[in-house]
């Protein structure tokens, strides 16, 4: 990461200038080091987590319970102007709990419809695997059509639309896990993890997280997001690049610790990822590091691993892949 | 994916492409098929080139069964079935054009392709020469890149050269094994009729017969000798021995018989082997005097070379030869033929001989001298136009006309000294040689054709006498200069000097002369013995019939193991300039101590290497940079280019 630095301040007169993006990213590193202020010691997964937004992806955090997933949920909202809304699931949910109801007003003499929490801009679902599977796909649904279908009425979602959901790790009591096809909706899976000594300290002796949230200010506004997701299309990708996240493809595909290697689509997931990750950097182009960077989080919840799941074994498999 | 090219509609590119090809390969043929049958062909191939374009000119079938029994009548007719050869290559050709009118489908134009191939074949039972074979190897190229674009669906004519290059080398060593261990005939398959008149020797001489040979630049043979070759006074090529004249027309007069075979397998001093060009004749010619003989040809009563076939096409000998050697032996009926007169000899003329007989008391050289020294002191003129000489030629050309080529002093010679007793005989065959510059070889040319002649001297033998060379040293030294010598009186000799553009012309024609000869000495002549001789360098000596077979079939099956495996290698990786030009930044990593890995990125590199040389922080930072922007993004330019390969050239790693 060291080198990123570099990249911004460059020290020496080139003859010929490298390719730059329309934004220089500065203005999104700034969001981060906002949101580092409060989310201390985890400026990968922040970033990770900006990089799901720009690349127009949900996330999914799975973690146990108190390290900070819904402050993060909250402070991105912030930062990026988007208006949030949270949705506590439990066992007892229905999918209308969700979506929105028809109410029959009397006045009118019609029916009415009260749209549910999912109509935001940016939509905290905690704890999703508490829900049955008829309310967690519900709110799937919404997140793959990016619009939802109440009494036979198709209403669209706003944009951006984002959905952080967060879920316990499997071994809690009194939860319903994702299916495979439903984590993929889902463009990265991270999670935060405790902090190191050091930044629980500062965690402790600092500030209450939610009075410092009321403090933050928004650095951008939706259709600044919006122009920047667009912006994120237009990152190059060079066909070695290609080459390589095919080499990586084919190498879960060969591995044989997984039971499934990754799909075509992981792979468009990756593309789009690592775009987001340059966007960052301000880069107009992809480099193997962008597509290393972002690929625990993307292919993670993608791979079924024979012997557990673990960090590492992806961290080995790009030690596998040669770059370009 | 075969099935669904073949299904495709026929590709009109390639199609007229291949018609044009096949239009270009049948050229050769105008010299040796009649004119209708290639008029035939290049109607049916200029009528399915329009077809391509106007699908109904297609012919129906009942007019292509008219068409195919008119042509089956034409190859009847024009060839009359006499020459296997020419009716089956006219056969051939008029079907491949009966086969283009039907060309309706890709599997059609895949059996015309095939058919190309049989004609390219064919050529060769005419011709083998280097130029055609040549010019058809680069038809065989373009008929088999036509082939791998049928079985594309696209026209991609790149990728199918690289195909057809990588085909054709696939195919190399087999056909190397093939040619070389694939047993030979002696005797070819089929007779060689070769109608057209070949210039050369013949077996007998009418006065004024050498002057029109010597008029030809054509080459006559080519030698090369194992050693040294001889002195110019000694390159005699022996050909036939005339003994018979009425004075005018010369012949053997009688059949030679051949010597004891012991006899003609001597020792010899100088060796050297021949190529001869086709003579239709049994001659071959050997540097006086042959004392062993090659196989498949013997020596004659007249130390003459006789082969056991006529040569219609090139041939090659080896033979030995002892120049200090004479023929001997003179049987009573040779002394009879050897002192023969025409039926009129004038009065002067055995006067002449009568004189030097006298003068020569019975010794056959002081004769000889006699007759020599006349030529060199009468005015006597060395020429390739003589003029006619009316019913006594002797006598009209040594009192009147004094104007002769060296078959004139030859036999005029040769008839003085049998008036005057001594048995004498006339040789033909040719004087001198010229060596190739760029070679290995001597060329002797229809130019070089000679008549000189011989005399019986008891106690020794036939001796040697040439009383051209009385008259004209020079040309026993040096070669006539046919193009200067026509329109002249006199005869020119060659010279070196001829300008800078003549020497060009010549040093050209020279060049061309021995890649000739190199192509048939390794080629075409490749013969049953060259291959035992081949085969015996290597210790296998014994490999004959059916032990030949074998090997051929083993090392035909190594030729196609190496082939697989060679294409199994791993292919090698073109690197392009921007992966060597890193892979230099990386070795230059390495020896100062770090070990980048293979899945890491530039940056990372980079980055791993500023913390262990923070110095050069800035360098590596552009280096980086620019690798990045060339390998991943969207403009390259060469001024990158060019400021990385700078920047990587003067980087020095140093720890501070």
């Amino acid at each position: 990461m060291q080198l990123r630095n570099h990249h911004r301040q460059p020290r020496m007169q080139d003859a010929v200038k490298p390719d730059h993006a329309a934004s220089d990213g500065s203005v999104l590193r700034q969001v981060l080091e906002d949101a580092g202020r409060l989310i201390v010691g985890k400026p990968h997964e922040l970033r990770l987590a900006l990089t799901c937004v720009l690349a127009n992806g949900h996330l999914l955090i799975e973690d146990v319970p108190g390290v900070g997933k819904t402050t993060l949920a909250h402070v991105l909202a912030r930062l990026l102007g988007l208006d949030f809304q949270r949705i506590q699931f439990t066992a007892d949910m229905l999918p209308a709990d969700i979506i929105g109801v028809s109410i029959y007003d009397r006045d009118e003499g019609r029916f009415h419809f009260h749209p549910g929490p999912v109509f935001a801009q940016l939509v905290l679902a905690d704890e999703i695997n508490r829900a049955t599977p008829k309310t967690q796909s519900a709110l799937l649904e919404a997140m793959e059509e990016r619009q939802v279908t109440a009494d036979g009425e198709t209403r669209e979602l706003p944009d951006p639309f984002f959905v952080i959901a967060t879920q316990n790790p499997r071994n809690q009591i009194g939860t319903f896990g994702l299916p495979e096809s439903q984590l993929d909706r889902f463009l990265m899976r991270i999670s935060l993890g405790y902090p190191d000594v050091a930044a629980e300290r500062e965690l402790l002796a600092g500030d209450d997280r939610r009075l410092m949230l009321k403090d933050v200010a928004a650095r951008i506004d939706a259709p600044t997001l919006l122009a920047l997701q667009a912006e994120v299309e237009q990152i190059h990708i060079a066909p070695v690049l290609l080459d390589y996240v095919q080499a990586l493809l084919a190498a879960t595909r060969q591995a044989p610790r997984w039971e499934l290697g990754l799909s075509p689509r992981a792979g468009l997931a990756m593309l789009r990822a690592a775009r987001a990750w340059a966007l960052i950097d301000g880069r107009a182009m992809v480099v193997p590091e962008d597509v290393q960077a972002v690929l625990p989080a993307v292919a993670g919840h993608r791979l079924v691993s024979i012997d557990g799941d673990d960090a590492g074994q992806l961290r080995e498999l790009i030690e596998t892949v040669a770059v370009p | 994916m075969r099935d669904a090219v073949a299904a495709l509609p026929i590709p009109g590119r390639l199609l007229g492409a291949l018609l044009l090809l096949l239009a270009g390969l049948m050229a050769p043929h105008a010299a040796n098929l009649d004119p209708a049958i290639l008029g035939f062909f290049y109607i049916t191939a200029l009528w399915r080139f329009t077809a391509i374009q106007h699908a109904h000119w297609m012919p129906r079938r009942w007019l292509l069964l008219i068409m195919m029994l008119g042509a089956l009548a034409l190859v009847v007719i024009t060839t009359g079935l006499a020459d296997g050869r020419v009716a089956g290559t006219a056969l051939l050709v008029v079907m491949l054009g009966m086969k283009l009118l039907e060309v309706r489908a890709r599997r059609d134009i895949h059996i015309t392709v095939f058919l190309g191939y049989f004609l390219v074949m064919t050529q060769f039972l005419y011709d083998q020469s280097l130029w055609l074979a040549a010019y058809l190897f680069l038809g065989v190229v373009a008929l088999t890149v036509i082939q791998v674009g049928l079985n594309r669906v696209h026209v991609d004519l790149r990728l199918q050269v690289r195909h057809t290059g990588s085909m054709l080398a696939a195919a190399l060593p087999l056909a190397t094994v093939m040619f070389l261990l694939f047993p030979r005939l002696d005797t070819p398959l089929w007779a060689i009729h070769s109608a057209a008149a070949t210039t050369g020797i013949s077996g007998d001489m009418t006065l004024g017969d050498i002057g029109k040979l010597t008029q030809s630049n054509e080459v006559a043979f080519r030698v090369r000798f194992d050693d040294a070759a001889p002195p110019p006074e000694q390159r005699y090529w022996r050909g036939p021995v005339l003994w018979q004249t009425d004075g005018r027309h010369w012949s053997a007069g009688m059949r030679p018989v051949p010597t004891a075979r012991s006899a003609a397998h001597a020792p010899a001093p100088l060796r050297y082997e021949v190529t001869l060009e086709p003579t239709g004749e049994y001659w071959l010619f050997g540097l006086d005097l042959v004392v062993d003989a090659p196989d498949g040809a013997h020596l004659n009563r007249n130390a003459a070379l006789i082969a056991q076939q006529r040569i219609h096409k090139r041939h090659s000998y080896r033979a030995g030869s002892d120049p200090a050697r004479r023929p001997d032996g003179l049987s009573a009926a040779e002394r009879r033929m050897a002192l023969q007169l025409p039926s009129r000899v004038s009065a002067r003329v055995r006067a002449l001989a009568q004189r030097w007989q006298d003068a020569g008391s019975g010794d056959p050289r002081a004769v000889s001298n006699q007759a020599l020294r006349h030529f060199r002191e009468q005015p006597f003129v060395y020429t390739l136009a003589p003029g006619t000489l009316g019913a006594d030629p002797v006598d009209e050309f040594l009192f009147d006309t004094r104007r002769g080529f060296c078959e004139h002093y030859a036999t005029s010679y040769v008839t003085l000294m049998r008036i005057a007793g001594v048995p004498a005989r006339v040789v033909l065959g040719y004087q001198g040689a010229e060596r190739n510059p760029h070679a290995e070889h001597w060329v002797v040319r229809q130019s070089d054709a000679h008549a000189w002649a011989e005399i019986w001297v008891p106690g020794e033998g036939w001796v040697r006498v040439d009383p051209t060379a009385a008259v004209a040293p020079e040309r026993i030294e040096q070669s006539i200069d046919t193009a200067r010598s026509q329109a002249g009186d006199r005869v020119v000799f060659a010279t070196a000097a001829d300008g800078l553009l003549g020497g060009l012309w010549r040093n050209a024609a020279w060049i061309a002369d021995a890649v000739d000869l190199g192509w048939y000495r390794w080629v075409v002549g490749f013969s049953a013995l060259r291959q035992q001789n081949l085969l015996s360098q290597f210790g296998l000596s014994d490999l004959k019939g059916v032990a030949l077979a074998i090997a051929l079939v083993i090392a035909s099956a190594m030729a196609v193991a190496v082939v697989y495996l060679v294409a199994r290698l791993p292919k090698p990786v073109r690197r392009d300039p921007l992966q060597t030009l890193w892979q230099r930044f990386v070795d230059k990593l390495q020896r100062a101590g770090l070990r980048p890995r293979p899945w890491q990125g530039a940056d990372t590199v980079c980055g791993e290497a500023i913390q262990r040389f923070p110095a050069a922080a800035d360098q590596l930072v552009a280096i980086s940079r620019l690798y990045v922007q060339l390998r991943y993004g969207r403009r390259r330019d060469a001024r990158q280019m060019s400021a990385l390969r700078q920047r990587i050239r003067v980087l020095r790693l140093r720890s501070s």
